[in-house]
């Protein structure tokens, strides 16, 4: 069977074919989904900025030109939409317990399960940070990729992931020897 | 090269090509410092580490749950009508000017305020005749 190009199904959906842009959303859930969960933890929070960045973009069909592709323009709404939340959380004034950051971390458990711990980690990186380890290092863009989604320089990207893996080598070798 | 530097050298080469000077000499570090080996590794394995191991996903049914949300809030409703006007906005902006031009041909006294319909069609308090109901019943009687 053939594949459905992204354009055919944005013609589609524009013209009102909801299963065309069902079958959008569920081609790119995975990329909203890898940019937002690491950003907002496993919370229902989460999810309803996953399916906004999709409301959004049903919104918008109509301005979408195809200038950059699908997934990247997806990836920079879950992005602004994510940190729009974490500001929102802010200013609730909220100091998320592990567990509310969707980690599910027991301390005492950390040097059984290093992953939990690294993830733990990342999750307490300022938002910046935490952007381009969760673009770079979890879901895989080039550094490049990483600097056009964010719309910041290379350089920038580079000396954010340096201090980032920096920060989590260091906050990983109080738990154990890595 | 100091061990600041040979870190960041270590660090960049994860997410960047290095010069062919920096590899030579990264390379050179590699073999004199054994520490650095280990270094590179533990960086390595962080980055393995954060690699997820199945992909992300909003849990079952995301995409039915997210469209019966577009078609019961209205959202399908707003694009149309928002669709609608974008099909015709020329249309919708030539009939403004029309309306425009009609206030200016059929007002009185063109001004912006008759163009735009915000002119004041009470009548001018100078141009009201005062009547006293009571003098007048008073003449009459």
């Amino acid at each position: 069977m053939i594949q459905q190009s992204d354009e055919d199904l944005v013609n589609a959906s524009r013209k009102g074919d909801r299963n065309a842009f069902k079958l959008l959303v569920e081609r790119y859930e995975g990329k909203v989904a890898g940019v937002i969960k690491p950003m907002l933890g496993n919370t229902a929070e989460a999810v309803d900025t996953g399916q906004e960045v999709f409301i959004r973009f049903y919104e918008s069909l109509d301005n979408f030109k195809g200038e950059s592709s699908l997934g990247t323009y997806l990836v920079r709404i879950a992005i602004n939409l994510s940190l729009n939340e974490i500001r929102k959380r802010k200013k609730r004034n909220s100091f998320f317990s592990p567990e509310e950051d969707g980690l599910n971390v027991n301390m005492e458990n950390t040097n059984s399960d290093l992953r939990e711990a690294v993830l733990y980690e990342v999750n307490r990186l300022d938002p910046d940070f935490k952007l381009v380890v969760t673009l770079r290092m979890m879901e895989g863009y080039s550094t490049e990729e990483t600097a056009a989604m964010l719309n910041i320089p290379l350089g920038t990207v580079l000396s954010r992931l340096s201090r980032a893996q920096k920060k989590l080598k260091s906050m990983l070798n109080k738990y154990f020897v890595v | 090269m100091t061990s600041q530097e040979i870190e960041d050298l270590l660090i960049r080469s994860l997410d960047a090509p290095l010069t062919t000077a920096e590899e030579a000499l990264f390379s050179s570090q590699l073999k004199e410092n054994a520490s650095l080996e280990k270094d590179l590794s533990d960086h390595k394995k962080i980055r393995e580490l954060l690699r997820p191991a199945a992909p992300a996903s909003f849990g079952y049914f995301f995409a039915s749950k997210l469209i019966a949300r577009i078609e019961n809030t209205g959202v399908v409703i707003e694009r149309q009508i928002f669709a609608f006007f974008k099909k015709y906005q020329l249309l919708a902006a030539g009939v403004i000017v029309a309306l425009l031009i009609l206030n200016t041909v059929f007002s009185e006294q063109p001004s912006m305020n008759s163009i735009f319909g915000l002119e004041n069609t009470t009548t001018p308090a100078d141009e009201i005749v005062s009547f006293d109901f009571y003098k007048t019943l008073n003449t009459d009687l």
